[in-house]
């Protein structure tokens, strides 16, 4: 047991500094956080009514007061549907906050599937470069099983994803911060470690395992681009569903919470729940992969 | 044959085999599952409407193109620049590969794309509509790949530029006034014949330049070989 964890310590601290060397996860972190402050800066508008002040509700009618951009307070009406559940709470809420972290981590959805995007094509290679520089044949000659093999090559790359990506939440926070007036910082940090680093565990992990099927770097292309719709309906699963449910509240069937924090909690957990099939899915590619690496070796 | 003439003879079933042929039946399929959306009323399949065929061609030529010629995805590729065929001879065949299946798997899914979603548009618009943003793409596709020496960077750049120009689009033309000379699919109906003229012709250009500018890159083996890298 020792020898295994020293195997896998061992095999993640070469790929993390050939990673480094090929820069393909710095490349993934940089290219997310440039699409996300390039997609903030377009979609991070003041609202045509003007910044919201605060939610006042009577019956079904709820009013919204907005400051204009001439300093003029505007009162615009709704009226509910009798099937729809508002959460009332909001009477009583930190409007402009709850407003702007949730405005944030909605940017967070297109950005998130160029981040689904980008790591397919970019990191199905790691298996077959070992077989590109004649490598393969030397590791299978070591007392290395199949397990600790794969187990080295995609935590290798979670390792150095949890690195590159805490440093993207922070550069992405800094310029949040400069274009919102109040966040709510506990929730960005969760909803960081609840659904952006999961999501991109999962689908790096897809990306590592299945690119072990092939031998050649320009065949793991192909196989990247196959998993890119794996990739997509892993975010479309875990993140759009449950994520926008829960932001869009009047839609019907969504959940009544009776607090701003119970709303946030209930949003992460669907996102928890959402991602659970996944989970699953990614188990049982890796102990499907350990089985062809076990056939092909015999 | 003498052996000067050998150092310019094609490899064409090499060159189809490295571009990945089999991605155009896929692409073939994408069209007509797209019109059959659109006929469908799909929002997305409306969305895309009768860009289906120039938004699949693109995607497929950027990705192809990326395929072309990669230095670090090819092995031993100091035996290639070595060897008496001209590095230029390996872009030229698999150019001419990609355009002409392209073209004809373009002009199929127009067919194909029109039995699925009767527009009233002929081939010879549907092929007009697609030949610019897939001039680019190939053209973008090609550039990455040689510079960033990786296929796997060009496929995912054109894969996010027609995705974002697909589904993002409108966006795109509302932000800035002069978007609408580079929107890879421009909504013909909502501009004047003029400007569609000029975004074509823009985008063509563009393609065509960065083609130009692929070759040009061929000349410093030092780069292909990552030596400023290495040394």
């Amino acid at each position: 047991m020792n020898l295994v964890l020293l195997q896998i310590g061992g095999m993640i601290r070469y790929e993390a500094l050939m990673q480094f060397r090929r820069r393909m996860l710095i490349l993934i972190a940089a290219f997310f956080t440039t699409g996300m402050i390039i997609l903030g800066s377009g979609m991070i508008t003041t609202p045509s009514n003007g910044d919201i002040l605060d939610v006042e509700i009577d019956g079904n009618q709820i009013t919204t007061i907005y400051r204009q951009p001439n300093g003029e307070l505007l009162y615009s009406h709704h009226m509910l549907p009798n099937d729809t559940e508002f959460p009332r709470w909001l009477a009583d809420a930190d409007i402009p906050m709850i407003h702007d972290t949730w405005h944030l981590l909605l940017t967070y959805m297109p950005g998130l599937i160029l981040l689904a995007v980008a790591i397919p094509p970019l990191l199905t290679e790691i298996i077959p470069l070992d077989a590109r520089f004649k490598m393969t044949e030397l590791i299978w000659t070591k007392p290395l099983s199949k397990a600790a093999f794969l187990a080295g090559k995609v935590l290798s790359v979670w390792f150095g994803f949890a690195g590159v990506m805490a440093v993207a939440a922070v550069i992405l926070f800094v310029f949040a911060r400069t274009q919102f007036r109040t966040l709510d910082a506990w929730l960005y940090i969760r909803y960081w470690i609840v659904l952006i680093l999961p999501l991109t565990f999962v689908v790096s992990g897809y990306s590592v395992l299945l690119g072990g099927l092939t031998r050649s770097r320009r065949a793991s292309l192909f196989i990247g681009l196959a998993v890119l719709p794996l990739a997509l309906w892993t975010f479309m699963g875990s993140a759009a569903m449950t994520s926008m449910m829960n932001f869009l509240y009047p839609m019907p069937g969504t959940p009544a919470y009776e607090s701003y924090e119970a709303t946030a909690a209930g949003m992460l957990m669907s996102v928890l729940t959402g991602l659970m099939p996944y989970v699953l899915l990614l188990i049982a590619i890796w102990v499907g992969m350990w089985a062809i690496l076990r056939v092909r070796d015999a | 044959m003498t052996w000067h003439g050998r150092r310019y003879i094609f490899a064409w079933r090499r060159a189809v085999m490295a571009v990945g042929w089999w991605l155009l039946p896929i692409g073939l399929v994408g069209m007509f599952f797209f019109g059959l959306m659109a006929q469908a009323r799909d929002p997305i399949g409306q969305m895309i409407g009768l860009s289906a065929v120039a938004a699949v061609g693109a995607l497929i030529g950027g990705v192809q193109a990326s395929l072309i010629l990669a230095p670090a995805d090819d092995a031993a590729f100091e035996i290639i620049l070595a060897a008496p065929r001209p590095l230029a001879m390996i872009l030229i065949e698999r150019l001419i590969v990609v355009f002409v299946m392209n073209a004809a798997i373009a002009a199929v899914g127009a067919v194909v794309f029109d039995l699925a979603y009767p527009s009233g548009e002929t081939v010879i618009d549907q092929l007009a509509r697609w030949f610019p943003p897939f001039t680019a793409m190939v053209g973008l596709g090609m550039t990455i790949a040689i510079v960033s020496r990786k296929s796997g960077m060009g496929a995912l750049l054109a894969i996010l530029l027609v995705g974002s120009m697909l589904f993002g689009g409108f966006a795109f033309l509302g932000l800035f006034d002069w978007a609408w000379t580079l929107h890879l699919f421009l909504p013909v109906d909502q501009f004047s014949a003029e400007q569609v003229f000029i975004n074509r012709t823009l985008l063509t250009a563009i393609g065509a330049a960065l083609i130009a500018y692929s070759f040009s890159l061929l000349r410093n083996h030092e780069s292909l070989l990552a030596a400023h890298i290495s040394a």
